[in-house]
């Protein structure tokens, strides 16, 4: 019978508006043992984790720890059990230097005596000087975390981890923004956690790193565990197609007539730290699919674009009869709509009725009062006429946009821009969140829009979403533009494999 | 909904002002005479135009506590230029070009600059009582033209400040600009996003709020017929914000009204008046505005909560 | 182990700079300027401001902006020189009783801020206003004239140090205090942890709201302290007493280094440098010869610099018009 730490995870539940993160995930996991979790965006990684780490609380189903039912409510509670959430964003404090930072949360063990505040750093400097060697890691311990690169700051939120006792170590995309020697870095300190009553899940998109460091691979698809295995005895086809799914490969009807005049061109576009020297152009009536994977820089492309990052030098082009001419960004602006990933964060006015929400894009339109004031009454007549275009039906235009639904919301984002005509819509994430009707009518409705000659450029992170909508597919990674694909080049498989397998 | 809190705070207001009123014309005598409500309207003007504009700057989620001071020092320079060249109507153009220019250095900071609001507006009141009182020299500015004080006399004050109240109140509520502010104030990010004018539509809020320092600026030299540095005492930028936030101004920006403002500027000033006739002394009266204002914090923050929690 | 490459903090360094240029240009300027008489006398008389300054700075270090902490030492104060005067009172007690008023203070203002979440800088306003007239009332405004107890005590020095006023001890011994509690106590550390990252302190377990509640009190204790030194160096109790003192005092901490959004800043060297540069601009231009009108035109351009490069060193995300 082996004594170690075990991890059962059993028909975990989670859903959100409009969407169900976690069908029924059951994972269990052994002392000593790396379990490489993967999937496409959506399938239910990040939703898994952050219920592991007290992020998020689950509908339903159970999480045992060396066999006892155990509730992780909160963040503080998860560490307490030895759970260690290594996240994407750095969660230390920049003023802080490096011991302070590694013993954050337990400070007063390290008071000099027994009831004297002060602390000890000399011992605090030695044990930190333990851990940070124990990871393979050079760092001064007394330098400001704000000073380290991002691969010495991610060795130094590791080391919290294990500073908490930490025995359960989540490892989210890890190695998203380090350097080649800082991921063999990060490797080898991996191997050197293993095998030491400790249980680590490793995240990644590179199915490369899972086969370098992984004992076993669970694949996740769609809210639930599609495969998994021992890495020796699975094939990277063989995870490609878990996370695809068993769908036969459908032919793209190549339903339009080719596209002649260019609308859009970008020029060696490169911003302060995405994108990086991106070039492609747009036609009119086209559908452009930006694909890639999350932080590879297709928001900062398109918000480098108009205007909203700071761009370091290239080149918008812009042309609504096919001639294109040099355009800055606040002209551009006057022929575009531009839906944003986060309609909480910034692409609505939750506390303004709808009709509000609506007319802001295009105000100008109902000032025809010779005193230059608002027509209030034509306002809200297009704002009937646009929620009744989007479908969003049964609520008033005076509504408050905080009291819809996530897919009502999100269609209201979308309509909003129709009112000002736009050449061309960028929309980062247009069905995020959002339930499968209202998703189908939004595609719809970029088809119709499409054929009307409007140009789109879509951000997705579902596959099946960008297939299913783009005419022609530029992929991103790390700021760069690395592939494109025309129409008769679209299938998952190479979408797939354009983003994993990379270093 | 928005607008409907707005209206129905008005109607509160409204109410709370005319019991008040009413009780005040039993109490006290000649209270309720033609001239004493005149005078209270004049001596509301010059705080409630000051709490317009501070409106328009609250609105979009900013703040200005330099509006007295730019007041006083538009006065010092404008009256001095009236007393030495007898020129009515440039010098109270000038008025508003000094409060108009103050107020775009703020807007500028704050807008261009991305500096805090508060730190701008402070530094800009440190500065201008400076200028007033070196300007000065600590005397008072008299010797204007009987002129002046007879043309913006007590009628043609209250007609211009109900109907500046008016104008503005139209300006806010029905035009592209005003429209903009509340997108502002109610989030930043996403009117960006929208492609609307932030940077120019928020420093723009500066500029009219100097304006409107500068309007109050004539009516205060006027009545007194003289004008000195420290006509914009440290209390008037308390009345003014509080006026603003009981009138339905929240500091978190996003909504506020010009007939809120009014109102809320006209119960200030009556409040102060029966500080006056109760006879309670200076160091209360400070008390009780202090509380005033931590009570009207305390609704504001309540107010926004109960918003919150209807989701 | 390798001393990774420590980005150079432009903004300190020129603070020394400055400092030391400024003391070399009154020195040069003016003979009086650079004798110990002058400069403790200087030292001495700004010893409140110093003060609040280092009370604002654990207020602002957890990202509070309190308005009243001059109000605070000046009702500190009167109340002091009330007791001292009018109810006889032993020195210390009176001193003790100051000190109170401005924790009770700083207890109120932690649960207006705090705990009902209220707009910082207006409730701290209208504090502000409050607590003055409360002091006004104690005093009924009238100045207070301390006797002989206190002008003791203002006169006293310390000889072996050339005549270093005794009461600057206060201050010295507060600042070094604060300094060691912010860099060597776990409180120290957890209140950088939240005026940097409220967010990620609360998911590591520490109470943000616990934090910024002693911060304000302590705030407020200080400059409680403030107004009780205030007392001493004036030798009586002023109605206009420490006017405006709080923005000279916030403006001396960002001077110093101290961010208005929290989680950066010291008391040594930062507060203590950035308040004796204001001090010492005022006191130098006067004894050139410089007409009084003019001193708040430098302060007020230094201070506008300060803010900016601290506008320019937060990368955290602020919204263009937060009025904050």
């Amino acid at each position: 019978m082996e004594n170690g730490l075990t991890l059962e995870i059993h028909n975990l539940k989670k859903s959100f508006p409009g969407v169900q993160a976690l069908k029924d995930v059951s994972i269990s996991a052994r002392d000593g043992e790396i379990l490489g979790l993967i999937g496409v965006n959506g399938a239910g990684k990040s939703t898994l984790m952050n219920i592991l780490g007290g992020v998020v609380i689950p509908d339903s189903g159970e999480i045992l720890i060396n066999g006892e039912i155990k509730r992780i409510k909160d963040p503080a509670t998860a560490e307490k059990l030895g759970v260690a959430f290594i996240q994407q964003e750095i969660q230390l404090f920049e003023n802080l230097t490096v011991q302070e930072n590694i013993f954050i949360a337990n400070l007063k063990k390290w008071r000099a005596f027994k009831n004297f505040p002060f602390l000890n750093l000399k011992s605090m400097a030695g044990e930190a000087n333990n851990l940070l060697a124990l990871l393979g890691c050079d760092i001064d311990v007394h330098s400001m975390v704000s000073d380290l690169a991002v691969g010495e700051q991610q060795m130094v939120q590791i080391a919290r981890a294990l500073s908490q006792g930490g025995k359960i170590l989540l490892f989210d995309e890890p190695t998203s923004s380090l350097t080649l020697k800082e991921k063999q870095n990060l490797f080898k300190l991996i191997g050197k956690l293993k095998g030491s009553n400790v249980i680590i899940f490793y995240i990644s998109h590179h199915l490369d790193e899972i086969f370098e460091i992984c004992d076993r691979v669970v694949v996740l698809r769609d809210g639930g565990v599609a495969g998994e295995g021992r890495v020796e005895d699975i094939s990277k086809d063989e995870i490609i197609r878990f996370m695809l799914g068993h769908e036969i490969e459908q032919s793209i009807e190549y339903r339009k007539q080719p596209h002649q005049k260019k609308v859009l061109e970008v020029r060696n576009l490169c911003g302060e730290r995405y994108p990086k020297d991106v070039s492609f152009s747009l036609a009119k009536g086209e559908v452009l699919g930006i694909w890639g994977l999350l932080g590879s820089g297709r928001t900062e492309l398109v918000r480098t674009i108009l205007g909203l990052d700071k761009k370091k030098s290239g080149e918008v082009l812009f042309g609504e009869n096919g001639e294109l001419q040099s355009i800055n960004p606040q002209n551009l602006y006057k022929h575009i709509g531009y839906l944003t990933e986060g309609r909480h964060f910034d692409g609505l006015f939750l506390n303004m009725p709808i009709w509000q929400n609506i007319t802001s894009v295009f105000l100008k339109k109902f000032v025809t009062n010779k005193f230059k004031l608002l027509n209030e009454r034509e306002e809200k007549q297009a704002a009937k006429h646009s929620i009744s275009q989007v479908n969003v039906s049964a609520v008033s235009e005076n509504m408050l946009v905080r009291k819809l639904s996530g897919g009502n919301q999100q269609k209201i984002a979308i309509s909003k821009w129709f009112i000002k005509k736009p050449k061309i819509l960028f929309l980062d994430e247009p069905t995020k969140g959002v339930d499968v009707g209202a998703k189908a009518e939004i595609q719809n409705l970029i088809f119709k829009m499409a054929s009307e000659g409007v140009s789109f450029i879509i951000i997705s992170s579902e596959i099946e979403e960008i297939m299913g909508l783009s005419d022609r597919i530029i992929v991103i990674h790390q700021g760069e533009l690395v592939n494109e694909l025309g129409t008769m080049q679209i299938s998952k498989e190479n979408l797939m494999k354009s983003v994993i397998g990379r270093n | 909904m928005a607008s409907k809190i707005q209206s129905n705070l008005s109607i509160i207001l409204i109410l709370v002002i005319i019991f008040i009123l009413a009780v005040l014309s039993f109490t006290v005598n000649n209270f309720a005479s033609i001239n004493n409500l005149q005078n209270i309207l004049v001596q509301v003007a010059p705080i409630g135009i000051m709490t317009f504009g501070i409106t328009f700057v609250m609105i979009s989620g900013g703040i200005d506590i330099s509006l007295p001071a730019i007041m006083a020092t538009s006065s010092v320079i404008s009256a001095s230029f009236i007393a030495k060249t007898n020129n009515i109507l440039l010098g109270s153009i000038m008025f508003l070009l000094v409060g108009g220019f103050l107020g775009l250095i703020n807007g500028t900071a704050v807008a261009y600059l991305k500096m805090v609001p508060l730190v701008v507006t402070l530094s800009m009141m440190t500065v201008c009582m400076g200028i007033a009182t070196a300007w000065t020299d600590g005397q008072s500015v008299g010797g204007l033209p009987e002129d002046f004080s007879l043309i913006f006399s007590g009628t043609t004050v209250i007609i211009a400040f109900i109907g500046i109240a008016i104008l503005f109140g139209i300006f806010l509520k029905n035009s592209e600009y005003g429209r903009w502010l509340f997108y502002i104030g109610n989030n930043e990010n996403t009117a960006i996003a929208s492609g609307l004018p932030v940077k120019r539509a928020v420093c723009f809020t500066y500029v009219i709020a100097g304006f409107c320092a500068g309007m109050a600026g004539i009516i205060n030299t006027a009545v007194l017929s003289s004008a000195r540095a420290s006509m914009g005492a440290d209390s008037q930028i308390l009345d003014i914000v509080t006026a603003a936030v009981i009138g339905g101004v929240s500091v978190k920006g996003g909504s506020g009204s010009i007939l809120g403002a009014f109102l809320g500027a006209i119960l200030i000033i009556i409040i102060n008046n029966v500080l006056n006739l109760l006879g309670v002394s200076d160091y209360y009266t400070g008390l009780i505005k202090g509380l005033i204002i931590i009570l009207a914090m305390g609704i504001d923050a309540a107010r926004t909560r109960l918003f919150h929690f209807e989701s | 182990m390798i001393k990774s490459k420590k980005r150079f903090d432009y903004f300190s360094l020129s603070n020394y700079f400055f400092f030391a240029a400024l003391i070399l240009f009154f020195s040069l300027a003016n003979d009086t300027f650079f004798t110990s008489t002058n400069i403790f006398s200087t030292l001495q008389n700004g010893a409140p401001i110093i003060l609040i300054t280092c009370g604002v700075t654990f207020a602002l270090l957890a990202g509070i902006m309190d308005l009243s902490v001059a109000a605070v030492g000046y009702a500190s104060g009167c109340l002091c020189g009330i007791l001292i005067k009018n109810y006889d009172v032993s020195i210390p007690l009176a001193f003790l009783g100051g000190i109170g008023l401005a924790l009770l203070i700083g207890c109120i203002n932690s649960l207006l801020i705090v705990k009902f979440k209220l707009n910082m800088m207006l409730t701290t306003l209208g504090m502000m206003l409050v607590i003055r007239s409360i002091g006004k009332i104690i005093t009924q405004d009238r100045t207070i004239l301390m006797g002989s107890g206190i002008s003791e005590i203002r006169q006293a020095k310390i000889g072996f140090l050339g005549d270093f006023p005794a009461v600057l001890v206060v201050v010295v011994l507060v600042l070094i205090i604060s300094q060691i509690v912010l860099k060597y106590t776990s409180f120290g550390r957890h209140l950088m942890a939240v005026g940097s990252n409220e967010k990620a302190a609360k998911n590591i377990g520490i109470y943000p709201d616990r934090i910024k509640a002693i911060a304000l009190i302590t705030c407020s204790g200080i400059s409680g302290i403030a107004g009780v030194v205030w007392v001493i160096t004036l030798g009586s109790v002023v109605t206009r007493g420490l006017n405006s003192y709080e923005f000279i005092a916030i403006a001396s901490a960002v001077l110093g280094g101290t961010s208005l959004f929290g989680g950066r800043g010291s008391f040594i060297p930062g507060s203590f440098i950035g308040s004796i540069i204001l001090l010492f601009i005022a006191n130098g231009l006067t004894i050139i010869g410089v007409s009084p009108y003019v001193i708040p035109f430098f302060r007020g351009a230094i201070i506008f610099i300060a803010m900016y490069a601290d506008s320019l060193k937060t990368r955290a995300h602020r919204k263009l018009a937060t009025a904050f």
